[in-house]
């Protein structure tokens, strides 16, 4: 834990499904708090639940009972207008499929969160900061191009340009490694690491990525829609220490 | 360029097999409507045109009636039991809108169906009644005559259409109609029975600006006129039967009429009226037929001057040309406003009413045209909104990616609406450009009318059409509204994509 203020809280979270005429239970009474600046895994096997924790922390879910609070805002009370507007000022999104609007090149697609807001930022700041984007996510040089006409590993620097574009509180990453090869994949990692450093922006990860577990300082095994291990501390993977588990 | 115009715009361009497929439906539909629509509307200004300057005058003015009455008479079901009113006090009326500023000339005219009997040989013609000093005053250049001359003021006689009634007279090229002859009229109407009237042929005419629906019309003196459609006649036959009638009606009996066959019939009855003591009624030398001829006629020489004099006002219409710049429908409703003020109960009406189903020709196909273009962009608004919906589909995870970064409803709504808009709006202009090109080459080569019915459209024999503008801002705003249509359904799925649709791939 970097000892920061708590921006994610998530309390007695529950996620319950319907399939069919079943029910799916997905998280099952889940606890645990993210501080400023941290770099976390939400780990597991898949089913485990770390991708419906991952919506909810993104407001693109809510829970079916316990509470999400995001840098102090409840969230299980918002109307779609404001879960919206929390998205776009406080979160930033960083998928596996990269998502880039396909019509935008980079520097559109880097723009495209900042137009999204009620307020538009100054225009000179904008652009500065956008270019400030660019350059710390090596991109400067293909600002005009399309996603068709990039890389993998590009459109992947791309989406976190995007994602820090509003200098949102938290940014959440689901699999961003996943299609990607491993030194590429490894690359993406260092690079958000250290703008975790240096924005202390806060990174909430989604992974089955070893390489992103070695990366983070704080790591929540789930399994079965439960914590299994909370690890924390600086490149916690090494610590087996478990600290707290299962709320 | 905002970023929803600048998205949509691309995906317009990005997508390109969906906005071939809306976009071509919309160019053609649209060089359809614009072609469709300037060709019918020029037929309708040609048919206007034609109608206002050579046969209606801008305005109609007739008695109150109830049915449909046009210059041609009555229409409808019931038209031969259908009394065409005169127009209460007619030196009034004629009166009060001879001297309005805003008309130029006026016309009496009368109407009737008449039988044309010319050495054996029949035809109908759609007789007007009408006074050739007022006529040819109200419409200077609309018939050319062809053989003999023009009705002279207060001169009985008759003016034979050439390519009506004259043909038809002159069909099986037995006989040849030629001026100084005449012809024997009959007319019947519900309120005086059948009228019979021998008049001269003055002359032969055509129309200048003719259709075929025309071709029935000849040109009659009122005063014969009168007499054959009955016009104030009811008063005058019922109560002033001459003797001569009362011994032709008192002398036919059932006995007589049924009890032998017709020759023996009329000529007993002929033998008998002409016997001396007799009421005189056959001269020497005439035949039965001939006797029965002029007692129906009621004796053309000294009636004339009755029913000249006694029905001098009794006309069916009242044409009404307003000098230029004059708006019709104003004046129209002027005089409307007056004459019930006095209480004259006319109704006066527009062109159209009066010209009747020719002049509706026009405006009926163009009716029905529109109403398949409707039908037809219905079909359209369900095409261009499944290709929508397949588009939105494809596109939720762009779509609930936008909505992840924080993109409201209302922006997705508005960049599926711009998207459509602008596919519909660019092509439907090009569908306008194609349109008017097309429009130009058809008015530089003209339409030839392949048949009757098209010649009646068009007015004449050939058509050169001119581009409606007002069908074109019609027709855009016909694309605009279907493209607005046809997203409400897509932009509906497309609004109901969650953000988490970005997640799931």
């Amino acid at each position: 834990m970097s000892g920061g203020p708590i921006v994610v809280e998530l309390k007695d979270v529950h996620k319950v499904y319907p399939l069919g005429k079943t029910q799916v239970h997905a998280v099952r009474g889940v606890s645990f708090a993210v501080e400023k600046g941290d770099f976390i895994a939400l780990t597991g096997p898949s089913g485990s639940g770390k991708s419906t924790i991952l919506n909810m922390i993104g407001c693109i879910d809510k829970p079916t009972s316990g509470t999400v609070t995001i840098d102090g805002v409840e969230t299980s009370s918002l109307s779609d207008r404001e879960l919206t507007e929390l998205r776009q000022k406080k979160l930033g999104f960083i998928f596996q499929s990269f998502n880039l609007i396909p019509v935008l090149d980079v520097y559109e697609n880097v723009e495209f969160p900042l137009l999204l807001g009620k307020q538009r930022p100054n225009r000179r700041e904008m652009q500065e900061w956008i270019e400030f984007l660019l350059e710390a996510t090596g991109l400067a040089s293909h600002r005009h191009h399309r996603p068709s006409e990039l890389s993998g590993g590009q459109r992947q620097r791309v989406a976190i340009a995007r994602a820090l574009a509003t200098k949102p509180t938290i940014v959440l990453a689901d699999e961003p490694t996943a299609n990607l090869d491993s030194k590429t994949g490894q690359a993406i990692i260092e690079l958000m690491r250290k703008l975790n450093q240096e924005l202390h922006t806060t990174f909430i990860f989604s992974t089955h990525d070893p390489n992103i577990v070695a990366a983070v300082d704080h790591v929540i095994r789930l399994q079965d829609g439960q914590i299994v291990e909370q690890t924390v501390g600086s490149r916690a993977h090494g610590d087996a220490a478990g600290a707290g588990g299962a709320s | 360029m905002s970023v929803v115009a600048k998205i949509a715009f691309r995906n317009v361009l990005r997508h390109k097999t969906k906005t071939l497929i809306i976009g071509s439906l919309v160019a053609v539909g649209m060089v359809v409507i614009v072609l469709g629509n300037s060709l019918l509307e020029t037929a309708e200004r040609g048919i206007e045109q034609t109608y206002v300057r050579s046969y209606t005058g801008h305005l109609v003015i007739t008695a109150r009636h109830s049915a449909t009455i046009t210059l041609m008479g009555v229409q409808g079901m019931d038209a031969a039991d259908t009394f065409i009113p005169a127009i209460p006090r007619f030196e009034e009326v004629l009166a009060y809108v001879s001297g309005h500023p805003a008309v130029e000339a006026v016309n009496p005219q009368a109407v009737a169906m008449v039988l044309v009997d010319y050495e054996g040989r029949r035809s109908l013609t759609q007789a007007f009644g009408i006074d050739p000093v007022y006529y040819e005053r109200m419409f200077p250049d609309n018939i050319e005559i062809v053989a003999g001359r023009m009705l002279a003021p207060g001169e009985e006689g008759i003016l034979l259409n050439e390519r009506g009634v004259k043909a038809r007279l002159e069909r099986s090229g037995e006989v040849k109609v030629v001026p100084g002859s005449s012809v024997l009229l009959t007319g019947m109407s519900a309120t005086s029975g059948v009228r019979v009237r021998e008049v001269p042929i003055r002359g032969i005419f055509r129309f200048r600006h003719g259709n075929p629906a025309l071709d029935v019309v000849s040109l009659v003196d009122i005063t014969n006129m009168r007499a054959l459609a009955g016009l104030n006649v009811a008063a005058v036959s019922e109560a002033e039967l001459s003797e001569l009638e009362a011994a032709l009606l008192g002398a036919v009996d059932e006995e007589a009429l049924f009890g032998g066959d017709l020759d023996s019939l009329f000529g007993g009855l002929f033998v008998e009226l002409a016997e001396p003591g007799g009421a005189g009624f056959a001269e020497p030398g005439q035949d039965g037929e001939e006797v029965l001829w002029s007692a129906l006629s009621l004796g053309a020489e000294e009636d004339d001057q009755t029913w000249s004099a006694a029905a001098s006002s009794a006309w069916h219409f009242l044409l009404v040309r307003l000098k230029e710049g004059a708006s019709p429908e104003a004046v129209a409703a002027e005089l409307q406003r007056h004459f019930d003020a006095e209480g004259i109960d006319v109704e006066v009406s527009d062109w159209l009413s009066g010209a009747g189903a020719v002049a509706l020709l026009a405006t009926g196909t163009k009716l029905v045209f529109n109403v398949v273009v409707l039908v037809i962009a219905v079909v359209a608004v369900f095409v261009i909104t499944n290709t929508l919906v397949i588009s939105v589909t494809e596109r939720t995870t762009e779509i609930g990616t936008m909505r992840a970064l924080g993109a409201q409803k209302s922006f997705v709504r508005r960049m599926i609406f711009w998207e459509t808009l602008m596919t519909t709006g660019l092509f439907g202009l090009a569908g306008v450009v194609l349109g008017l090109l097309a429009l130009a080459v058809l008015n530089w080569t003209g339409i030839e009318a392949p048949n009757v019915f098209f010649e009646i459209l068009f007015g004449g024999k050939v058509l050169h059409p001119r581009p409606s503008w007002s069908a074109i801002a019609g027709a855009l705003a016909l694309v605009l509204a279907i493209g607005a249509a046809a997203s409400v359904y897509p932009v509906s799925i497309a609004m109901r994509t969650e953000p988490a649709k970005a997640m799931q791939e």
